[in-house]
């Protein structure tokens, strides 16, 4: 007989649940349909995983960002990448007293819960890597001293894949560390009349404030972290990121931190949804999602198109 | 597709083939014949499968890599459909090298995805490849191909950079080539701020970074460090790889001094080369890359410059599996020799040493291996070889030649390491099966034979074998468990049907093979154990003890006390009142055609009761090649058809008398021979058992019809002797010769007539009794006991005929009474000593005659096939283990049936009722069009129904749930669901 499930971890699950589908809701209130990005930027907050936006200017990157920052409610900062930005512009440096004689850590834009880098390809190398640790390590350490980024830590960049004159191309181990990348794209004809009519859109951005706490979200990534993830499935995910290394026409397949990325997300996913465990369609949902900003490839070929069929040649567990 | 060649080491086996087959010559033995058809059949059926495999086989999609250089590693995926793993080559054009190369994996399911791995090639652009797809079935001896063009994805091949870069023109920059900084404050074509480095100008610093950072920042404006460096190329010059070759060379010197690379051809409008791979394609597509090479028709080729089969390698289960095949023969060979169960031990320990030095985890060095080997077959060589038995050439063939074949093949074991040595180790083996085959006529080599074929065929598999652990990964598709299942029934059927072909077949084509008629004048048998010379007069002698011969003592009048066990007809004097009492120990093994009476004495005169040789002791030869002279009453026969040769393999000590089927022409026996006038042979030596000797005989090819031809031999006049009656024979036999006699044409008829009424009127009884002393004996025979054996039914019917005036007589020796059909021979019995009639006809000479004892006249025989002998050893192997082989059946069936369940059980139990729900689901789903890879949610999708979703939902979660409970309501619902997608596959189908 299976255990029976603890009325507690029942309610802290359907309030995981909930914390998500409202997140959603209020961040779909503001932006102009494009439901699954908006799951697929949702999940990755829940699964405390940054996010890459790539996409045209004007489609609603920033929106996207500043409305989750606004539905989680915690502090947001926003960072424009430009070439002679440097790390401490972003992280913080060490300033002069005000009595003139001693320094004194002085915090860039990254300390708040949720920062958005808007044209990360546009900042130089050096700032780029800046942020990577940050993003990674969740401490910023000037002068030997570490301050600890406050939690929870989200970090929402984007860049603009098609001016590229000037700009510094994200390297192979940047985009590795952002758990999902995903590309907005139009919005249909009626929810662009919605935007314009003002129906949506950034006046709307209020609406969003209130979904969720900070206190929620940790919360529910609590549960997320605890989601049930079966052998099979975790043997699934496996095989589809070495499916992707095997590929031809791949020059670098994903890593295995993009594997912890792709099951992290899928647990995000399974929450979401509802369940206490991790389903074989939850893995191929965030697979489109995880990895292909990871693939480098040999040559033209789409990365997206590369991981659909890596997906489709992997054969799914089943009971 | 076509034959591409044979497998590496295979002719190995065409040489054993041959050498079996001159074997088989030599020796005329059926077993050699058998080996050589099944494995002509065998060979037949290699050939065969390569394109019965290739026939469904196909290539779905070839994926390349989109960029290349030449030499550098290519990694494609091919995708195929096939039942068995084949061997893939992909090759941009027919007579290029193939880019990548390796075996496909499948299962026959369904479509396989395979890893194929190489070198890129050529200089150009490939739109279409050729696949090749190879096999060799599952023997893997020839290997057939078959060429597909299939269309793909654009790969560019460039060449390698070359060492000296193309000319270079500098376009819009000084040629340094690295970053500058101008003063130009406040332009907005800022790039980037970087730190100060020596040589930068002071205007270039820029102050508000360097404020912020602490430290002297500098402006750096891409701008100015955007050179174009122009690679110079010209066509025509013939040589436009190398020009490509520099052309990418300048292109990446330029990158890294970050200018941007650019072609001009000819001097004219440069190119810009963006990026690394623009660089590729231009350098691959200038001047429409290199020409494929020249197609060269085989004949053009050069000889060894491609093997036929991929790869050489020997995995260590396939080297084991050679070793088991190894030691059947090996100790096959050394058991007839006399060779005990220590040297046996000894060679195959050398075998097993063999096979694990050369499959250590490490390998070891060869001239170690060697030394090894060395070692092994000189020791295997001193404790095998005998040289004190070794007096001629004759021994050397017998006490070294084998020896000395089965140390070197012991040798060679330790060379094996890869496929080429593996076949030659099991074609020398099979040569070692043959030899053996052709020496030995025990009844051990039927088991023996049975026991190496199949480990030579199963060691000559595990050869051929693909490595199933080889690291190519490879994606299987999983087809709906049905087509698996098919497939996987269809893996395991395919060898057994093609095994009883072959069986059938092997067995069909031995049918039309005769049974040799005897080994060529070039190697008979002969030879003495020991030698033990007799008087010298002729006179008759055996080995003190034997108890085959006769002089049993007389007069206790029962018959079964006659003697000390010695048949009686093997005296100078045979009473019929005697009867050996024999054993069933084997006599002696002929190998011979067809069965005959194997002769050893003639009784001519008959006094009442007894019979008597013939004082006449005839001539003595030599030898050891005897020409027998014609004997009294004979005839010569001359052509080929009559020839008739007989092995003798004797296994019990017998006396001087040379046994040997009517009529002797040449005797091999390498002692002097009396060649009585009567016919029989008598040497100066006893036959001790271990012995053998060669008899070649002249056969009448008497029918029923030719003697009927005759006519009445009565009429004829007969030398006195042949036609003697005692005093004592009574009128009332003389009445029955004539009652039997009358109305006949032929004497042939009155013998017919004679076997016909001793079959009606008299019984066959061993312990028949002792006539009163006085009484005729055949007389007391015919008339009073009416019980007798062949001694009495022998002579009533000499008596009778001679009373007819026929000529007849008595002879005496062994009758074959059973076959080892797998060694080829006739086995006599001590109890097959008998006794028949004689008779003399005018155109076949001594013709025998008997009811009981089951031999057909010479020239009724037929021609006895090797088929034949075969089907009737297998099927009285069958018969014989009949019920080992049913218990084996059922314990193996109950085994496996047990197995399945226990199987089927925990899968039960892990997959439980829910499992079933998910193939029936999943079934149903790839049925309407869904991927069969695909999870439950999406094989739900294709359904459109809030159930399927539900039941998808449900299935995952009895799978990969941390905590999930059955409940027998949901199941229900659950099969509800299920059925109804089911009905949904089927309605939309």
């Amino acid at each position: 007989m299976t255990p029976p499930v603890a009325a507690d971890e029942l309610t802290s699950r359907a309030r995981a649940s909930a914390t998500g589908l409202a997140l959603t809701e209020r961040v779909a209130g503001v932006m102009a349909g494009r439901r699954e990005q908006i799951e697929v930027a949702v999940a990755c907050a829940l699964a405390g995983g940054h996010l890459l936006v790539e996409d045209l200017p004007g489609v609603g990157k920033t929106l996207l960002a500043q409305s989750i920052a606004t539905g989680v409610g915690g502090t947001f900062r926003r960072v424009q990448g430009t070439a002679d930005l440097l790390p401490s512009d972003v992280v913080g440096s060490l300033a002069p007293d005000g009595d003139g004689f001693g320094l004194h850590f002085r915090p860039g834009p990254v300390f708040a819960n949720v920062v958005l880098f808007d044209e990360l390809n546009r900042a130089n190398a050096r700032t780029q890597s800046a942020l990577l640790e940050v993003m990674e390590e969740h401490t910023v350490t000037v002068d030997g001293v570490s301050h600890p980024m406050p939690d929870p830590f989200l970090v929402i960049a984007t860049q603009n894949p098609v001016q590229m004159a000037g700009t510094y191309p994200l390297a192979e181990g940047v985009t590795d560390r952002f758990m999902a990348a995903l590309s907005l794209g139009r919005a249909t004809a009626e929810e662009e009349v919605e935007v314009l009519t003002g129906r949506r859109g950034r006046t709307r951005l209020e609406g969003a404030s209130g979904a969720t706490t900070i206190h929620e979200l940790l919360a529910a990534r609590a549960v997320v972290a605890g989601c049930h993830l079966a052998e099979p499935v975790a043997r699934y995910a496996v095989d589809i990121v070495r499916a992707t290394r095997d590929h031809p026409r791949v020059r670098i397949g994903a890593s295995t931190r993009g594997g912890v990325a792709l099951v992290g997300l899928a647990r995000a996913f399974a929450v979401m949804a509802g369940r206490d465990h991790v389903a074989p369609h939850d893995v191929t949902r965030a697979a489109t999602a995880a990895l292909p900003h990871r693939l480098v490839m040999a040559g033209s070929e789409r990365a997206a198109d590369v991981v659909a069929h890596c997906v489709a040649t992997v054969p799914a567990p089943r009971r | 597709m076509r034959p591409v060649g044979l497998a590496r080491g295979a002719s190995a086996f065409v040489a054993a083939w041959c050498i079996a087959g001159a074997i088989a010559l030599l020796t005329g033995a059926s077993s050699v014949v058998m080996m050589l058809v099944a494995s002509a059949v065998t060979a037949a059926a290699a050939v065969v499968a390569g394109p019965l495999q290739l026939r469904g086989a196909a290539v779905r999609s070839v994926v390349l890599p989109e960029a290349g250089t030449t030499g550098e590693a290519v990694h494609a995926v091919v995708e195929v459909q096939s039942r068995r793993p084949v061997h893939v080559e992909v090759r941009p054009h027919r007579a290029d090298p193939p880019i990548a190369s390796g075996w496909v994996r499948t299962n026959g399911a369904g479509p396989t995805s395979g890893s194929v791995r190489g070198v890129a090639g050529r200089r150009g652009r490939i739109d279409q490849v050729e696949v090749r797809l190879a096999t060799a079935g599952r023997m893997g001896l020839v290997w057939w191909a078959r060429r597909t063009t299939v269309p793909t994805a654009a790969m560019w091949v460039a060449p390698a950079a070359a060492d000296t870069p193309a000319p270079v023109a500098f376009h819009e920059g000084d040629e340094r080539g690295t970053s500058t900084t101008t003063a130009r404050p406040g332009h907005d074509d800022l790039d980037s701020i970087r730190a100060w480095r020596d040589g930068d100008e002071v205007a270039g610093i820029h102050w508000p970074s360097s404020m912020r950072a602490n430290e002297v920042m500098v402006r750096q404006q891409r701008a100015a460090s955007v050179l174009r460096q122009v690679a110079q190329a010209s066509t025509g010059t013939g040589q436009a790889t190398v020009e490509a070759a520099a052309v990418r060379a300048a292109a990446d010197l330029a990158r890294t001094h970050g200018a941007l690379p650019a072609v001009a051809v000819d001097g004219g409008e440069p190119v810009d080369l963006p990026s690394d791979d623009a660089t590729l394609r231009w350098c691959a597509e200038f001047e429409s890359g290199e020409a494929p090479p020249e197609h060269l028709p085989w004949w053009k080729r050069p000889i060894g410059g491609s093997q036929t089969e991929p790869d050489n390698s020997l995995t260590r289960a396939a080297r084991w599996w050679v070793a088991l095949g190894c030691m059947p023969p090996t100790v096959m060979v050394l058991q007839p020799l006399g060779y005990g169960a220590v040297h046996a031990a000894a060679a195959v320990a050398g075998i097993i040493g063999g096979a694990a030095v050369t499959t250590t985890r490490r390998p070891v060095a060869r001239l170690l291996r060697q030394i090894a080997g060395l070692v092994c077959a000189l020791g295997l060589g001193a404790l095998l070889i005998d040289p004190t038995a070794v007096h001629s050439t004759v021994d050397a063939l017998r006490f070294v030649m084998p020896q000395l074949l089965v140390a070197l093949f012991v040798m060679q074991g330790f060379e094996c390491v890869d496929r080429r040595a593996a076949r030659v180790t099991l074609a020398v083996s099979a040569v070692l099966i043959a030899y053996s085959g052709g020496v030995r006529v025990d009844a051990g080599l039927g088991p023996w034979l049975a026991l190496a074929v199949v480990a030579l065929a199963a060691g000559s598999q595990a050869v051929a074998a693909v490595d199933r652990k080889a690291p190519p990964t490879t994606q299987v598709a999983p087809a709906a468990r049905g087509a698996r299942r098919s497939a996987r029934a269809k893996a395991v059927a395919m060898p057994l049907v093609g095994v009883v072909a072959v069986a059938a077949v092997t067995v069909g084509a031995l049918a039309l093979v005769p049974i040799p008629r005897g080994p060529a004048q070039l190697t008979l048998p002969s030879w003495l154990e020991s030698r033990q010379e007799t008087a010298g007069d002729g006179s008759l002698a055996t080995t003190s003890g034997s108890p085959l011969l006769g002089g049993a003592a007389q007069g206790s009048g029962k018959r079964s006390g006659a003697g000390a066990g010695g048949y009686p007809g093997f005296s100078n004097e045979m009473n019929t009142a005697l009867r050996g009492d024999l054993g069933d120990e084997v006599v002696f093994r002929v190998r011979a055609p067809a069965p005959d009476f194997w002769k050893g004495q003639t009784f001519t005169r008959f006094d009442g009761t007894t019979w008597y040789v013939d004082d006449d002791l005839g001539t003595r030869s030599e030898g050891p090649d005897h020409d027998i002279n014609t004997a009294v009453g004979d005839v010569l026969w001359t052509d080929e058809e009559s020839s008739f040769v007989q092995t003798f393999y004797l296994e019990a000590d017998l006396p001087n008398i040379v046994f040997a089927a009517q009529r002797p022409t040449r005797v091999l026996l390498d002692a002097p021979i009396w060649q009585r006038p009567d016919g029989a042979l008598r040497a100066d030596v006893v036959l001790p058992a271990g012995s053998a000797y060669t008899v070649l005989s002249t056969q009448s090819g008497a029918t029923a019809e030719s003697l009927a031809a005759q006519g009445d031999l009565a009429a004829l006049r007969s030398p006195a002797e042949f036609v003697q009656l005692p005093d004592s024979t009574t009128e009332r036999t003389r009445a029955l010769a004539q009652e039997l006699a009358r109305g006949t044409t032929s004497t042939y008829e009155v013998i017919q007539r004679i076997e016909a009424w001793l079959e009606a009127h008299t019984e066959y009884d061993l312990d028949a009794p002792v006539p009163p002393a006085g009484w005729d004996a055949v007389d007391h025979f015919l008339f009073e006991s009416q019980l007798g054996f062949c001694e009495q039914i022998a002579s009533a019917t000499a008596v009778l005929l001679r009373s007819l005036g026929v000529p007849a007589r008595i002879a005496t020796g062994y009758v074959p009474s059973e076959r080892d059909e797998i060694a080829g021979v006739w086995v006599s019995r001590a109890r097959d000593a008998h006794a028949w009639v004689e008779v003399r006809f005018p155109e076949d000479g001594w013709v025998a005659f008997d009811p009981t004892a089951s031999v057909p006249l010479s020239g009724e025989t037929g021609t006895l096939t090797v088929g034949a002998d075969l089907v009737k050893a297998i099927a009285r192997a069958v018969a014989a283990a009949a019920p080992y082989l049913l218990l084996v059946a059922a314990a193996w069936a109950t085994l496996a049936m047990l197995r399945r369940a226990v199987r089927h059980g925990r899968a039960q139990r892990r997959r439980g009722r829910w499992g079933e729900l998910q193939d029936r689901f999943a079934e149903a789903a790839v049925r309407r069009g869904a991927a069969a890879n695909a999870p439950n949610a999406h094989l739900a999708a294709v359904f459109d129904a809030a159930d399927a979703r539900w039941l998808a939902e449900e299935l995952d979660a009895a799978a990969f749930a941390a905590s999930w409970e059955d409940s027998d309501e949901r199941f229900q619902r659950g099969r509800a669901a299920v059925a109804a997608c089911e009905q949904m596959a089927a309605a939309g189908n």
